[in-house]
């Protein structure tokens, strides 16, 4: 791993980042995950 | 010692069939008499800990109990802050890790009724999977001296493999509960991110850090796990969500439940051996009654990439003042990984966490409306002998290491909860790990597939032989 690899992979993929995706908050990205297994039923 | 889990000893000390402080002694000429061997120290507290267990045997004599750990001695990396005891994070030095409070978990652990033995050998800054040290001695492999033990808590999976005590806690950025568990046969278990709190512990990247448990059991992770999960006004990344009971719900019969098998990067280039072994325990899963699905998962590896500018971001920034004022005495290795920290751009470290979170949401949403849980192994081959994983150049040691963890690192980008349980031994003797992971905060599901199937099988009653 370099810095170029890393920067060249960073541009890559988020080249269709959406414009209202803000870093902050992960622990709540992982608490408002829907449960699925209730969705099945 | 050796034969105890924590949930059988704690019984046996709440029957007085055996007392705090005989345990604690025997832990204690235990370490004295092996560990020269194996380093899985870097401090040893004989006297706080005696001090403890005979507090603990007279509140116990006064009809007083803490509960299930009341009496269990445990141990600690050291890179959790404990009050009077120094922390060296495994470098050379205690002069940059101090801290005003104590480590959350180790309190509340200790508030439980536990002893606390002293503080685990670790890899320096905890930047490593094979757990070599130059400071403190490369911690060994108690199946197989001469290999490594994993890392970075490579102390803490040793210390419980050897028997020296009944459970640790390590921290995982990148692996580093799983590696070591996954190298020395004993269970690991990284929480969901946010789980369990991060405060007085030393950070190496904030977004990527987890403090989990070691132990020889699932059921004892399970009985770690619900004394230090749960909300800390200390630590801001910590959620509020409740804390199941997780050692009642082990027993729930794993029937029915969806078991992904990933088709893909997974079983890559994996030792033969490992992929023998993982796909063996997923059909004693199978046997159990679960339904094993093989899935193609979302290409993991965006996620090891933003991982990565993440992790080597934060850590420059944690750990800038020790890189510029004393190079010369950090490993090659370790420097190297440091530095490259310095030259990533505000931009890419900003649209890296952007990234995070939209890749999360993804994988969460694509992979669990299928299935419960995923199997997956933890290291692609046994753990492999020291002398070859530190030869070579910085360049060809630190591939190395990359290569070592490929397997647990999306789960850090990911932040779901993943348990390392051991799952056999390559003919040489060396242990094999299944990996199993689940939705978010769903540990109890993690937990009780790896109690099921460490229940079906005989691994667990193993012991290292040289012990």
């Amino acid at each position: 791993v370099d810095v170029a690899d890393l920067a060249a992979a960073i541009e890559r993929l988020a080249a269709d980042l959406a414009l209202a995706e803000e870093p902050s908050g992960f622990t709540v990205v992982l608490e408002s995950d829907p449960d699925a297994r209730e969705q099945r039923g | 010692v050796a034969d105890w889990t924590i949930a059988t000893l704690g019984r046996a000390i709440a029957r007085r069939e055996v007392s705090p402080l005989e345990v604690t002694r025997e832990c204690l000429e235990r370490i004295a008499r092996l560990d020269a061997k194996i380093r899985s120290f870097i401090t040893v507290d004989a006297e706080g800990a005696l001090a403890t267990a005979r507090e603990l045997e007279a509140e116990l004599a006064a009809g007083l109990s803490r509960g299930p750990l009341h009496g269990v001695p445990l141990a600690y990396k050291d890179l959790c802050h404990i009050l009077g005891l120094p922390s060296s994070c495994g470098t050379a030095t205690r002069e940059y890790f101090s801290a005003e409070h104590e480590c959350t978990a180790v309190s509340r652990l200790r508030e439980a009724g536990t002893v606390t033995l002293g503080k685990l050998n670790m890899t320096e800054l905890a930047l490593g999977p094979f757990g070599d040290n130059a400071h403190h001695g490369d911690v060994q492999n108690p199946w197989c001296p001469g290999h490594v033990a994993g890392g970075s808590s490579s102390g803490s999976a040793a210390a419980v493999a050897a028997g020296f005590a009944l459970g640790a806690l390590g921290s995982d950025t990148g692996g580093s509960i799983r590696l070591p568990a996954a190298c020395c046969g004993v269970v690991g278990l990284k929480p969901t991110y946010g789980r369990v709190s991060r405060a007085g512990v030393m950070p190496l990247s904030w977004s990527l850090d987890h403090l989990g448990p070691l132990t020889r059991t699932v059921a004892d992770a399970a009985l770690l796990l619900g004394i230090i999960a749960g909300h800390d006004p200390r630590d801001a990344t910590s959620s509020r969500r409740g804390v199941p009971y997780y050692e009642r719900l082990l027993d729930t019969p794993v029937e029915g439940l969806r078991v992904g098998l990933p088709e893909n990067y997974f079983f890559d280039g994996l030792a033969a051996e490992m992929d023998a072994g993982v796909r063996a325990a997923a059909r004693v899963l199978e046997g159990l009654g679960a339904e094993i699905v093989s899935l193609r998962l979302p290409d993991p590896r965006p996620v090891v990439d933003v991982s990565n500018v993440i992790a080597r971001a934060e850590s420059a920034a944690v750990h800038a003042r020790i890189a510029r004022e004393r190079p010369h005495e950090l490993q090659p290795a370790v420097r190297a990984r440091l530095e490259i920290g310095f030259h990533i751009t505000a931009h890419d470290y900003l649209q890296a966490l952007r990234l995070r979170s939209r890749y999360t949401r993804a994988f969460v949403a694509e992979v669990f409306a299928e299935t419960d849980a995923l199997l997956a192994p933890v290291i692609p081959e046994p753990a492999p002998a020291l002398d070859a994983v530190k030869a070579g150049t910085v360049e060809e040691v630190v591939a190395r290491m990359g290569r070592f963890s490929r397997l647990t690192r999306p789960f850090n980008g990911l932040g779901l909860p993943a348990l390392s349980v051991p799952c056999g031994f390559s003919p040489g003797g060396r242990p094999l790990a299944l990996q199993v992971v689940g939705r978010p905060f769903d540990e109890a599901t993690v937990l009780r597939l790896g109690h099921a199937y460490e229940r079906a099988t005989d691994w667990v009653a193993r012991r290292p032989p040289l012990l």
